[in-house]
C-alpha cells in the first residue's frame, strides 16, 4: 500500500510550517500543567481551607443546588471548595428532559467513556458564566440518563454544579441543550 | 519543570513540529484545526515530559494525544466538520498540484474515525491491533474502517490515478 502512503504524503506535504511557535507551545504547557495541580490542589487543600475560613454559602450541605445563577462566582467564597456528590429526591425537569433526582449524582463520565460531549458542555457552560473547566481535570462529570435523554452534570469545586439537558441524536452521539436550573 | 527539561523540550518541538503538523493535518485537514491541535498535543505531551524519556517516546506520545484529541474533536459540532459519506464525484487530475488537494477534500469527507485509521495504518505504519488499541476497538472494526476508506479514496479516482495513471504513462 505504498501509494496509499505516497498520497498522505503528497496532502499533507502542503502543510509545512512557517515558523515553529515554541514560545506559545511552552506557554501552552506550562498553563496547563498549572491548571492540573490547581485542580489537584483544589480537592484536598480547599477540604482545610474551608475548615479554616468559615465563609457563608461556600457548603450546599449536600442538597441538591435549585439555582443556577445562584451558584455563579463560587458562593462568595475564594477557596475551591470541594463538592459534595449532587443528590436530591423525586423527579425533575431540566430544559426538556425530565430526569429523576434519585439517580444523582449518576454514572461518573470519565476520559474513557469520552462519548459524553464534555468539552462542548465546557464552552457552553463558559459562555453562560462558569469557569471553562477542561473536562476530567477540573471538573467532574457524571450522567443520568435512560439512554435516550437525561442530563450531564459537572462539578467543579469552589463553584458548584452545572446541569445540562442531553438527548441521544440519530447518529448516537450525543446532542446538548443550554444549561438548566433543575426545577 | 526544571530549565534543562524544558530546553529538552523546547528542542523537542523545533524538530519534530513540522512533522507533527503535518499529522495533525491529515487528521483534520484544516490548516488551522491542525495548529491548534498540535499545540494542544504538545501542551499535553509538556505535561508528561519527565516519563518521557527518549524523544521517540515523546512523539510517539504526541502522535497518540493528537489522534485522541481529534476523534474528540469530531464531538465539538462547532469545528464545523461534517462527516458525509458523498465523495467527489470528479476524478483527480493526476498533477502534483491538484493532488494534494484532492486527496485532502477526499480525506475530508470521511467519518474522522476512517480518517485517523487510514493516517495510522498507511503514513504512521501502526499495525491493526496497535489501531485498535488506540482506538478502542476490534481489529476487524480497523480493518472493516480501512476498507471504507480505501474504497472512499478509489470511489474519488485517487487510488486509480496513481497506481493506473503511473503504468499507462509507462507504457505509452
Amino acid at each position: 500500500m505504498t501509494e496509499v502512503r505516497e498520497l498522505l504524503e503528497s496532502a499533507a506535504s502542503t502543510a509545512e510550517p512557517g515558523e515553529v511557535p515554541v514560545a506559545a507551545v511552552l506557554a501552552a504547557g506550562r498553563r496547563r500543567v498549572r491548571q492540573r495541580r490547581l485542580a489537584a490542589a483544589g480537592a484536598g487543600v480547599a477540604a482545610a481551607a474551608v475548615l479554616l475560613v468559615t465563609l457563608p454559602g461556600t457548603t450546599h450541605g449536600g442538597a441538591l443546588p435549585n439555582s443556577v445563577d445562584g451558584m455563579t462566582g463560587g458562593g462568595g467564597g475564594s477557596a475551591a471548595a470541594p463538592v459534595p456528590d449532587p443528590t436530591g429526591t423525586g423527579s425533575a425537569q431540566c430544559g426538556d428532559v425530565r430526569f429523576d433526582r434519585s439517580k444523582l449524582p449518576g454514572r461518573t463520565v470519565t476520559v474513557d467513556n469520552g462519548d459524553w460531549p464534555t468539552d462542548r458542555a465546557a464552552d457552553l457552560l463558559a459562555l453562560h458564566g462558569w469557569p471553562r473547566a477542561a473536562p476530567y481535570e477540573m471538573a467532574r462529570w457524571t450522567q443520568v440518563t435512560d439512554g435516550r435523554a437525561g442530563v450531564l452534570v459537572a462539578s467543579l469545586p469552589g463553584t458548584g454544579y452545572r446541569y445540562l439537558p442531553i438527548h441521544r441524536g440519530l447518529d448516537g452521539t450525543w446532542v446538548l441543550g443550554a444549561p438548566c436550573t433543575p426545577r | 519543570m526544571r530549565a534543562a527539561d524544558e530546553e529538552a523540550f523546547a528542542r523537542f518541538v523545533r524538530a519534530r513540529y513540522g512533522s507533527l503538523l503535518r499529522y495533525a493535518y491529515l487528521l483534520t485537514t484544516d490548516r488551522d484545526l491542525a495548529e491548534d491541535l498540535v499545540q494542544d498535543g504538545l501542551a499535553r505531551t509538556y505535561g508528561a515530559w519527565g516519563r518521557l524519556e527518549a524523544a521517540a517516546a515523546a512523539d510517539a506520545y504526541t502522535r497518540t494525544t493528537l489522534v485522541r484529541l481529534a476523534l474528540r474533536a469530531r464531538r465539538r459540532r462547532w469545528r464545523g466538520e461534517t462527516p458525509t459519506s458523498a465523495i467527489p464525484e470528479n476524478p483527480v487530475e493526476a498533477s502534483d498540484l491538484d493532488l494534494a488537494e484532492s486527496v485532502r477534500v477526499a480525506l475530508a469527507a470521511l467519518p474522522v474515525d476512517q480518517r485517523a485509521v487510514l493516517v495510522l495504518r498507511y503514513y504512521d505504519d501502526r499495525t491493526e491491533r496497535e489501531i485498535a488499541d488506540l482506538l478502542d476497538c476490534s481489529p476487524g472494526t480497523v480493518k472493516s474502517r480501512a476498507a471504507r476508506g480505501l474504497a472512499a479514496l478509489r470511489e474519488a479516482g485517487l487510488l486509480d490515478g496513481v497506481l493506473e495513471g503511473d503504468s499507462r504513462d509507462r507504457g505509452a
